[in-house]
């Protein structure tokens, strides 16, 4: 009985550990891919172009420093070859390429070259960054900017040249260096001592060194006092920096050393940019008026908003809107997303941006969407401008009282125009809802008939969506329901290159194929009956990876709802698009009694865990129809639909009924989608009819590996606090009825 | 044959208790996650303005820096964007991690970027430390090594976090046994796999990794129908919080109940 005992622990004990392990089946997570079919806050150009001004389509969602080139270059204006590389500089938000991309090149040239002085204790890095205060140090700042490095070791080498790299002079000038940037992670507070030298140069650096501890080590006043010490001394070789320099250290006493964290300091800011304007009407401060310039720019737009957008406003309308556009453009786009606002350019932004989201790409919905309309409108009355055309026709509806005045204005803008695919599209948006939706139809063809070159990918699937949309027949709608995505890729916290650079073999495979976007998806997975996906299927207006899609889905979806007629129906469509699934079906098709060909389907189905009775979205599942996905992607959830397009583009937007439906259509596609929405989660349905199967015929073969697949399901499929007791007596059954079978053997767990 | 069987029995037992004794610590988790609020508003590199909150109802989750890993070394950016909160917020320091192709990811960085995030876990109010690093697989040995190296270097009571793509905890097991005190599953920007992740979580299962079932990572801007209630959440908004945006976060989580 001992024996017995702690046999039946050992047992109970391993039986535990099995279960409490962890298992490693996965040993990489997946990555899951995505179609996109249209980006909402980038053109569907590449940027080069886009800044060539070959706009594709203006969507109101795209960012707004995108818009303002837009705008001129639909006001006839145009940017140089610089201007173009310096719009994709502040597009990607390369403000500062060599600190963006991490690169200390500064800093290690500085490093360098101090190390090649014999002597020199060793410094491996700085901390440049320093807290805006010491009582809400969750913030920082650039304390110590490259500039100051580069200028370091300019100034070392020039030292080393005139008195040797071993001397005296340049160790002194170095120890004292060392303890100008110990300031610079805004801990240090300390400042090189006042050196008594005969040599006028030696003297002046370490005046200069000292104005600079006091700078980066935030003691403004004195640095301030320093630097203008250092103006007035006309045997300093920096003496025509000094004034620039007091004038950085007012900038910076008013932006930092002020109680609250986002404000400065009136007082100061403003006697700063008296300096530098008396800097830059002083002749012999000329080698620093390009910097004071920047500066005041950088003041000006602190402390003088509402005039610096003006300015910057009639610059970027400029012919040539100059040599500083970069920093402009940067400097106009950041007032406009503060709210500032001068004239046309940000009225026109202002009006026309929209907030674009993962799944609206077109832009989120309006609050004052009316007024902004109203008052595009009248823009356009007023000035009868391209831009203010555009922002008018994106805005009105097809019923507003100014479409016909807006339409015929449209139809003027020649095909030479950078706008016309713009102002094509919205008027085409407009006729389709309106009164023209023939015209808007045979237009959309016109344009989706232009050749690749001529369309941007992204361009063509916005025009293809409002084509779906004015399907006229089924015929119709198959030719527009496909769309080549625009991006196929995953999305797992990208960094370029290494196994990041991994591209699934889904994604290699897709790439270039079309697919069904969500109103194509939607349509066909709820706004149809049988009998039309029996014809999609067979429509060579698809390409045969989705017309086998539809294929399956519609045998799914007739057998769900019993209609066993259909799915024979199907049959010949199988064979020709999905060969190895026909074969399969070689017992579904010979099937005789009613009874015997359900099961017959049933078992397919639990065999085919990629079969479902709804065409997917963007990319086909990534598991082939036979593998079971892991990550649950198997049969069907709600049999609604509604999984399939819940998570997709346009979530939550209602596809209404297409119009080339006939009553008997509809009529039959109710009859099927009331019987489809009372189908459960796929186990919950399979594993009873497998059971009751079983149950009048416990002697076919192939219900002991019905029932191991229908707990299996369980396991892998969608299911609900029911799918536990379906499971265990699916699990019950094949053991007590048929334990010595090999399915009984593999069916260790019930779920 | 008796006696082989009880010590068997033993050495089963004793291997299978094993985990849960080594990880006797590990039990500490829970006490230390404690001292986070069970809300916590994840302020990313922009101005928020966060006085708004009651600290005795949420906290804030705020990008103390970057580190970017490269060939030459690490490139620590902190945050350069202001963040008001009232002085009984409790903060969590998140340190986003980014790398390069050619970034080393040897243990002196591993040490570096520790330095860095205890560095982050001393700053005043802060109560935890969060990494977000979506460390691919041939990243997985280096953020090991950096976690532990980090868990030696922070103060035993301060909770380790780290962000987790949902994929990490619904299969794949790399994360068990890291010296964490919570991985929050990201459930935002996945793509494809949300509408697997929400069947997954719509049937009622649950994350299969332990380390993901006591919070969760949502953002205002996708809204779930459905999420387990009593958990940790984080929420992420796509524009500076608001007491309105706040608002609508807690009537979205009040329909998981």
């Amino acid at each position: 009985m001992a024996i017995k005992s702690a046999r039946w622990i050992v047992i109970l004990l391993a039986v535990v550990l099995m279960l409490a392990a962890p298992s490693a089946i996965y040993s990489c997570g997946p990555f899951f891919d995505e179609a996109e079919f249209v980006r909402g806050n980038a053109p569907q150009v590449s940027q080069a172009d886009f800044a060539a001004g070959k706009l594709g389509i203006v969507l109101p969602t795209l960012r707004r420093s995108y818009l303002i080139v837009a705008y001129r270059y639909l006001s006839g204006l145009k940017l140089d070859g610089k201007q173009q590389h310096e719009a994709i500089d502040v597009w990607n938000r390369n403000m500062d390429p060599g600190r963006e991309r991490g690169e200390n090149a500064a800093i290690e040239a500085w490093l360098k070259a101090r190390g090649e002085v014999p002597g020199s204790p060793e410094i491996r890095m700085y901390e440049t960054y320093a807290p805006v205060s010491n009582e809400h140090s969750y913030q920082s700042f650039l304390n110590c900017p490259d500039e100051a490095f580069k200028s370091a070791a300019a100034t070392l080498a020039d030292r080393i040249h005139k008195y040797g790299a071993d001397s005296a002079v340049v160790r002194g000038w170095i120890a004292a260096q060392d303890q100008v940037f110990s300031n610079c992670n805004g801990q240090g507070q300390v400042a090189p001592a006042i050196l008594d030298s005969k040599d006028p140069v030696v003297r002046a650096d370490r005046d200069y060194q000292i104005a600079t501890a006091h700078f980066y080590g935030r003691r403004f006043d004195d640095a301030a006092a320093s630097f203008d010490a250092i103006a007035k001394d006309s045997a300093s070789p920096w003496a025509p920096y000094g004034s620039y320099l007091a004038a950085r250290a007012l900038i910076r006493k008013a932006t930092l050393d002020t109680p609250e964290e986002d404000k400065f300091d009136g007082p100061t800011m403003k006697a700063a940019q008296q300096r530098l304007e008396q800097l830059l009407s002083d002749p012999h401060a000329a080698v620093t008026h390009d910097a004071a310039q920047r500066l005041l720019d950088f003041v000006r737009f602190r402390a003088e908003p509402a005039k610096r957008i003006a300015e910057m406003e009639q610059l970027m309308l400029k012919p040539d809107p100059g040599t500083a556009f970069k920093q402009h453009l940067w400097d106009y786009v950041l007032l406009l997303a503060h709210g500032e606002q001068a004239e046309d350019l940000s009225d026109w932004v202002r009006t026309i941006y929209t907030e674009s989201t993962y799944e609206q790409p077109s832009g989120v919905a309006r609050s004052d969407a009316g007024s902004a309309a109203e008052h595009a409108v009248a823009k356009w009355r007023e000035t009868r401008s391209l831009p203010w055309l555009i922002a008018a026709l994106q805005l009105t509806g097809a019923e507003g009282n100014a479409a016909g005045d807006l339409l015929k204005a449209a139809s003027q803008v020649p095909a030479s125009s950078p706008g016309f695919l713009t102002v094509r599209y919205y008027a085409l948006r407009m006729m389709a809802k309106g009164k023209q939706p023939d015209a808007a139809r045979k237009e959309l063809d016109a344009l989706l008939g232009r050749p690749a070159a001529d369309l941007p990918l992204g361009a063509r699937n916005l025009l293809n969506d409002e084509r779906q949309r004015l399907a006229t027949s089924l015929a119709d709608f198959l030719a527009h329901a496909a769309e080549i995505p625009t991006y196929v890729g995953f999305d797992v916290g990208l960094t370029a290159g290494g196994d990041e650079q991994y591209e699934s073999e889904q994604a290699k495979q897709s790439k270039g194929r079309p697919f069904f976007n969500a109103y194509a998806a939607q349509l066909l997975a709820q706004r149809m009956p049988l009998t039309l996906l029996v014809e999609s299927a067979r429509s060579s207006a698809l390409p045969n990876h989705l017309r086998r899609e539809i294929a399956r889905s519609a045998w799914m979806r007739a057998v769900l709802v019993g209609d066993m007629t259909a799915a024979d129906q199907l049959q010949p469509l199988l064979q020709e698009l999905d060969s190895p699934l026909w074969k399969m079906m070689e017992p579904f098709r010979t099937a005789k009694a009613k009874e015997e060909k359900s099961f017959a389907a049933i078992l397919l189905t639990l065999q085919n865990p990629g079969l479902s009775p709804f065409v997917r979205t963007g990319l086909l599942r990534s598991a082939t129809l036979g593998e079971m996905d892991h990550f649950r992607d198997n049969w069907w959830c709600e049999a609604s639909g509604d999984d399939v397009v819940r998570f997709r583009r346009e979530r939550g937007s209602e596809v209404p009924s297409p119009t080339f439906l006939s009553a008997e259509d509809q009529k039959a596609l109710q009859k099927e989608m009331a019987k489809l929405v009372q189908a459960p989660v796929a186990p919950n349905y399979l594993v009873p009819e497998v059971l009751a199967y079983a149950k009048q015929n416990p002697d076919d073969p192939r219900v002991p590996e019905a029932l191991h697949l229908a707990v299996r399901s369980t396991r892998w499929g969608c299911t609900n606090p029911e799918t536990t007791h379906w499971s265990e007596k699916a699990f019950r059954l094949v053991h007590q009825r048929y334990p010595k079978s090999e399915w009984a053997e593999k069916t260790k767990y019930h779920y | 044959m008796e006696r082989f069987f009880r010590l068997a029995a033993t050495a089963i037992l004793v291997f299978s208790l094993a985990p849960l004794v080594s990880h006797g610590s590990a039990s500490s988790p829970e006490r230390r996650m404690t001292a986070v609020p069970r809300l916590m508003l994840w302020a990313w590199e922009r101005p928020e303005d966060m006085r708004f909150l009651d600290p005795e109802r949420a906290g804030v989750a705020f990008l103390t820096g970057t580190a970017r890993l490269t060939r030459g070394g690490l490139d620590f950016r902190p945050r350069l964007q202001p963040l008001r909160v009232s002085s009984r917020m409790k903060l969590v320091a998140v340190i986003r991690i980014e790398t390069t192709p050619d970034a080393l990811l040897d243990a002196s960085q591993a040490g570096k970027i520790a330095a860095e995030i205890v560095r982050a876990g001393a700053l005043p109010q802060v109560v935890a430390v969060q990494i977000d690093f979506d460390a691919t697989q041939s990243e997985r040995p280096f953020y090991r090594e950096l976690l532990r190296e980090l868990r030696k270097q922070l103060p035993a009571p301060t909770p380790i976090s780290i962000t987790a793509l949902a994929s990490w905890c619904m299969g794949d097991d790399w994360m068990t046994g890291l010296p964490i005190d919570e991985a929050v599953p990201m459930l935002f920007r996945m793509g494809v796999g949300q509408s697997e992740v929400s069947s997954w979580i719509g049937s009622g299962r649950d994350f299969r990794q332990a380390e993901c079932r006591d919070s969760l990572g949502i953002s205002t801007d996708e809204p779930w129908k459905v999420l387990p209630s009593g958990r940790r959440v984080y929420a992420f908004s796509p524009s500076p919080w608001t007491e309105r945006s706040l608002a609508s976060l807690h009537w979205e989580m009040h329909s998981w109940q």
